[in-house]
């Protein structure tokens, strides 16, 4: 059944069915199989290792320094920044085998990202994030599972209080 | 979708990728996997407007664009590549994402792109997505009050939701129309096939 007062008029619209070249691309037959690709991908991808792990350490410092400065007070652009930074560590560490500096990252980004714009951004919740980030990534090779796994725990928490604050904010 | 076979070949040594990534080592990673994959010209670029430079000046094969920009809105530069006259227009986008915020995903699926990746990046994911991109049987539909340009977002087509009779024009409602006249008899029914008797 239809509600009449919630009838919009319906839209216009033009089709088509354009060609691509790349169809053809992943067709052709006389190029490499997708199994060695995915090797000589994955190997490139190692090969970057060293590089990668030293722009996301950067990266951290970058946190740390931003963390410092907005310990006087949070402002949009730093905000933004934290966001991003968060966000390219979340996936260097996912992508170099370090899962919790990964998911610690990601914490981050959800506490801001999808903190509501009303609910103010905690100085201590970000502080938290970052200074959890630095152990995780010097304790990357650490055998203690479950102390890395406790300050996830932690992050957690202080990510899911903030979001229920702010679905009680809207 | 189907999962890759590893024994099937493929050949993208002519394809030309356009890869957007504010991230200076987001966009090299990406480079190493489709290098692998034997892609021979990669064009790359941080920012939408740089992006938009290229498109305007290269015949792209496919894009893979991180749409969180510093200050630019990604998903409003593949909104703009979808309405622009450009050849390029119906070009394979694959919108690639590390944490998407609640408000984006709409934004991601309403923007015109083929496909989403999340973050963290594998090649095989990659891989896969490109071969689905290229076999994608979805129309490219341009709405006409410029609401919506880009591959049908509907995968499957099993009517319009329960509650509403369908958003566009060419949409028919479930509701069967009442009969009109008498049944067909058999013999009708027998002409309409046209049954021939036939000698084996």
């Amino acid at each position: 059944m239809t509600i009449e007062g919630d009838r919009k008029p319906k839209a216009k619209a033009a089709f088509y069915e354009p060609e691509t070249r790349l169809k053809s691309m992943v067709n052709r037959s006389d190029g490499i199989r997708v199994g060695e690709a995915v090797k000589k991908a994955q190997a490139n991808v190692q090969s970057y290792k060293a590089t990668g792990v030293a722009s996301m350490d950067e990266k951290i410092s970058q946190l740390v320094e931003i963390c410092e400065r907005m310990r006087a007070g949070v402002t949009e652009a730093d905000e933004r920044k934290v966001y991003l930074l968060s966000n390219d560590i979340f996936d260097s560490a996912g992508m170099f085998g370090e899962p919790e500096l990964s998911e610690a990252a990601y914490s981050l980004c959800e506490m801001i990202g999808n903190r509501a714009e009303r609910v103010p951004l905690s100085w201590d919740a970000v502080n938290v994030h970052i200074s959890s980030m630095r152990l995780l990534r010097q304790s990357a090779s650490d055998a203690d599972v479950a102390t890395r796994q406790a300050v996830l725990q932690g992050l957690r928490k202080v990510t899911a209080r903030i979001l229920a604050e702010s679905a009680a904010a809207d | 979708m189907k999962q890759l076979d590893a024994g099937a070949k493929f050949n993208l040594s002519s394809a030309v990728v356009l890869v957007v990534d504010r991230s200076t080592h987001s966009s090299d990673v990406i480079v190493q996997i489709l290098s692998g994959f034997g892609v021979h010209k990669i064009l790359r670029c941080q920012t939408a407007k740089r992006a938009h430079e290229i498109f305007s000046m290269n015949a792209i094969d496919l894009m893979l664009i991180d749409p969180e920009f510093e200050e630019e809105d990604g998903f409003e530069f593949i909104r703009d590549i979808r309405r622009s006259k450009s050849d390029n227009r119906f070009l394979p986008i694959i919108l690639i994402s590390g944490h998407a915020k609640i408000s984006s995903i709409k934004r991601a699926r309403d923007c015109g792109a083929n496909f989403f990746v999340a973050k963290p990046l594998t090649p095989s994911v990659i891989l896969q997505r490109i071969h689905w991109v290229a076999a994608d049987k979805r129309q490219f539909v341009d709405v006409a009050d410029g609401s919506y340009v880009g591959p049908d977002r509907r995968f499957k087509f099993e009517g319009p939701p329960p509650g509403s009779d369908g958003r566009r024009e060419s949409d028919l409602p479930v509701e069967l129309g009442g009969q009109t006249g008498e049944n067909l008899s058999q013999s009708e029914l027998n002409t309409l096939f046209k049954p021939q008797k036939v000698s084996i």
